[in-house]
């Protein structure tokens, strides 16, 4: 019952992870009891006879609930279409928008403009329709300063950690407010451009490796490091 | 007539005019990630040829009617510079040849790919030849199966290729140009090389059956061959990745 | 509309870029008159009469030279020719399409024809083998492979490493009129060495060599074609903005200032006898 591969180790699609009673976690084909890789990954080999593979590459796919930074790319009659760093677009109607905008005011782009960024919530998504989204809740709307980072949504939830702990040491440590997508779009807002600067430093860093054990303590790390190089 | 009359192919004992022996694969350098923009890139040299892949996908399908409801539409194009070939400039116009040599190559990638995970979606495919010497279509796929990996699209294997010609009577792997142009038959072959199952295979010339057997089993023999090199190349452009990563931190 | 995905540059982006063009940042560090390095690499294609690649950022250009034998144009019956052809090809970009060549090709390849053609580069004259029926018929084919931005810039400097590294064959022509093709092969008739640079406009601000992001937050562009002696041998405005007089006199110098170091490059390419890679 062996594994045939080790943490750290890249894998093909295709090439063969475990056999046996281990069990393999990730994007896997199973034939049997062996079991194969299905995208391209990292595996991270777990003491009990777990197999993580952690895909290197993944588009992000809209899930009803999601909090996400959209761009505005175009306005309709009663709706914007909205990029989500997926391979579909979203729609956010008139409807979705608070206060609701009066009918003879009706001209959109006064609201959301092209190129406008919003931070909203994935009100419905399945394969078969566009994802819907809502700007109606407290803290969603557009987002009018702030600076744009952008990393791979398979990792952005390191910048929330558990609980929110991340999000929140980063906060408080750098002084700035974050907005963290699920589509891998971070806003960070702070008082300077340098403090802003250094968050995004922090932010990108965390989300750089496939893997991370402990999200809080490399938070921790980063902002030592980042410190150091900006007071140099 | 044979189409073989006049050019001498073979020397007297057997090897081939680059000195390869019938079942020797060309040297074969693969590169993963080549590109920025695209999601996923290989660019391969087998032998002169050089031959640059971008995949670009899953993505919202333009134009959107094209989009399939329950898996994603593979698109390829697979496109000669105009000067990379040996003969006079190529027209930059698509021609018939690379109407079809892009039909089979979507058709020999398609078996290995995981279509129904993304539904709606596109996922396309731009090959483009810098240099031809024989074979440019099986050394396309195998490029493009390792940009497709590259791009992060499930599939259940990759998929590598190569051809077979008979020369002076002879099965040989591999052809390069020369051997194309005054040989007596091809046989491009592409395999998924776990599964050991063709996606690609076409044939111009006359083969008996026992030839079509015996050149499945050197086409099998050749690809799990370039299989190893697909596999090194993915590995270690990321094996790097991984290691600057952990490096720099200390 | 798909392409607007990639095109449209975040509102609080766009600021940020505009912001610190004012101040004289850019997106990439660079300082408002700093060319990005260039790589220049020439025989990467072996079936092509020359060839090179330049790396500009992550921009890369392929060019590939061919020439054959064939008639000349009616009007200029004395002379080679010279095809330039250029095709954004859309695996160098999400934002290119597939499909015969639209207004973006056609201008690219008529900016480098035209900096090329007036500098001279070739000498035509030098390229008819028999006047008015033979002459070197000479393609040069532009194909972008990666796209950050200032294709003209990197296509002219590709295009011009392609022509000096070409060989072509020796020919002569017997009093008949037959022509013999000989083994022996010679460089193209090179009479100048044209440059050419690109100048964006960001608000009041000017850089040069655009990276992807500016060209898209820019307001227009202007390309100066330069030949040896600091002559102008081609202008492109581009792009929906407007400069002023002054405008344009600035970035003519800016232009000029780093033409230089741009050409050194070529001009190694010619002193070493250019070579052609295997």
């Amino acid at each position: 019952m062996p594994v045939y591969v080790s943490s750290g180790q890249v894998v093909v699609p295709g090439e063969l992870v475990a056999e046996g009673s281990y069990e393999v976690h990730g994007p896997f084909v199973a034939s049997g009891k062996r079991y194969y890789a299905k995208v391209l990954s990292v595996a991270v080999v777990e003491k009990t006879k777990q197999v993580r593979l952690i895909p290197l590459k993944r588009v992000y796919i809209p899930s009803e609930g999601d909090l996400v930074v959209g761009k505005v790319i175009d306005v309709g009659p009663t709706f914007w279409l909205v990029d989500i760093n997926s391979p579909y677009t979203a729609l956010l109607l008139v409807s979705e928008v608070f206060p609701k905008p009066a009918p003879q005011q009706r001209e959109l782009s006064e609201i959301f403009r092209v190129g406008d960024l919003l931070a909203a919530k994935v009100l419905s998504f399945d394969f078969a329709h566009d994802p819907l989204l809502t700007v109606k809740e407290p803290k969603l709307g557009k987002v009018a300063r702030g600076l744009l980072v952008e990393v791979a949504p398979a990792r952005v939830s390191r910048v929330i950690g558990k609980r929110g702990q991340v999000a929140d040491y980063l906060s408080e440590t750098l002084g700035v407010e974050l907005i963290v997508g699920r589509n891998g779009r971070v806003i960070v807002i702070g008082k300077s451009p340098d403090n802003e600067a250094l968050a995004a430093y922090v932010v990108t860093r965390l989300c750089e490796k496939p893997y991370v054990e402990d999200p809080l303590e490399e938070a921790k790390k980063l902002v030592e490091v980042a410190k150091r190089r900006w007071s140099a | 007539m044979t189409a073989g009359a006049g050019v001498k192919l073979l020397t007297e004992d057997g090897r081939r005019l680059d000195g390869r022996a019938l079942n020797e694969l060309r040297r074969c350098r693969i590169e993963a990630g080549v590109l920025k923009n695209a999601d996923g890139s290989a660019y391969i040299e087998l032998g002169r040829n050089k031959i640059i892949v971008a995949v670009y996908g899953p993505r919202e399908v333009h134009p959107r009617h094209e989009a399939l409801p329950d898996r994603m539409l593979l698109r390829c194009r697979y496109s000669m510079l105009p000067f990379s070939v040996a003969e006079e400039r190529k027209s930059p116009a698509p021609t018939r040849r690379e109407v079809e040599i892009s039909k089979v190559i979507r058709e020999a990638l398609e078996p290995a790919i995981f279509l129904e995970e993304f539904p709606r979606t596109s996922v396309d495919v731009y090959i483009e030849v810098i240099e031809a010497d024989g074979s440019t279509r099986v050394a396309s796929i195998t490029a493009a199966a390792v940009a497709l990996a590259d791009a992060g699209i499930p599939m259940r294997d990759l998929v590598a290729g190569v051809s077979i010609g008979k020369i002076e009577g002879k099965l040989a792997v591999d052809l390069s140009g020369i051997e194309d142009q005054h040989g007596e038959g091809d046989m491009p072959i592409a395999m998924m090389p776990r599964l050991g199952e063709v996606t690609l295979m076409q044939a111009d010339g006359r083969f008996t059956r026992e030839e079509v057997a015996q050149a499945l089993r050197m086409a099998r023999e050749a690809i799990l061959k370039l299989y190893e090199e697909q596999k090194r190349a993915l590995k270690e452009r990321y094996s790097k990745v991984l290691a600057a990563e952990l490096g720099e931190e200390q | 509309m798909s392409e607007r995905v990639y095109t449209v540059v975040p509102a609080p982006r766009r600021e940020a870029i505009r912001s610190m063009a004012k101040r004289g940042e850019r997106v990439d560090g660079r300082k408002p008159e700093e060319f990005r390095e260039v790589k220049l690499e020439v025989g990467v294609a072996g079936n092509a009469d020359g060839s090179a690649r330049v790396t500009l950022g992550h921009t890369k250009v392929i060019v590939g030279v061919k020439a054959s034998l064939g008639q000349p144009f009616p009007d200029a019956p004395n002379a080679g020719v010279q095809i330039v052809h250029a095709e954004l090809i859309p695996l160098a970009s999400p934002i290119f399409e597939p499909g015969p060549p639209d207004e973006n090709d056609v201008e690219l390849a008529r900016i480098i024809d035209r900096g090329l053609r007036s500098a001279p580069a070739l000498k035509l004259e030098d390229l008819a083998v028999v006047p008015g029926k033979q002459v070197w018929r000479v393609f040069i084919d532009i194909y972008p492979i990666d796209h950050d931005g200032n294709f003209i810039d990197a296509s002219g400097l590709a295009a011009m490493g392609a022509l000096l590294s070409a060989k072509i064959p020796k020919v002569t022509a017997a009093p008949d009129g037959t022509i013999v093709k000989a083994e022996e092969k010679v460089p193209l008739p090179i009479a100048d060495i044209p440059v050419f640079v690109t100048i964006a406009k960001i608000g009041d601000v000017l850089v040069v060599d655009p990276c992807y992001e500016e060209e898209l937050v820019m307001d227009a562009r202007i390309t100066f074609a330069l030949t040896r002696d600091n002559h102008v041998c081609a202008i492109q405005k581009g792009g929906r903005g407007s400069f002023t007089p002054e405008e344009i006199e600035r970035a003519l110098e800016m232009a000029l200032n780093v033409a230089p170091r741009l050409r050194s490059a070529l001009e190694n390419l010619r002193q070493a006898g250019a070579p052609q890679s295997a």
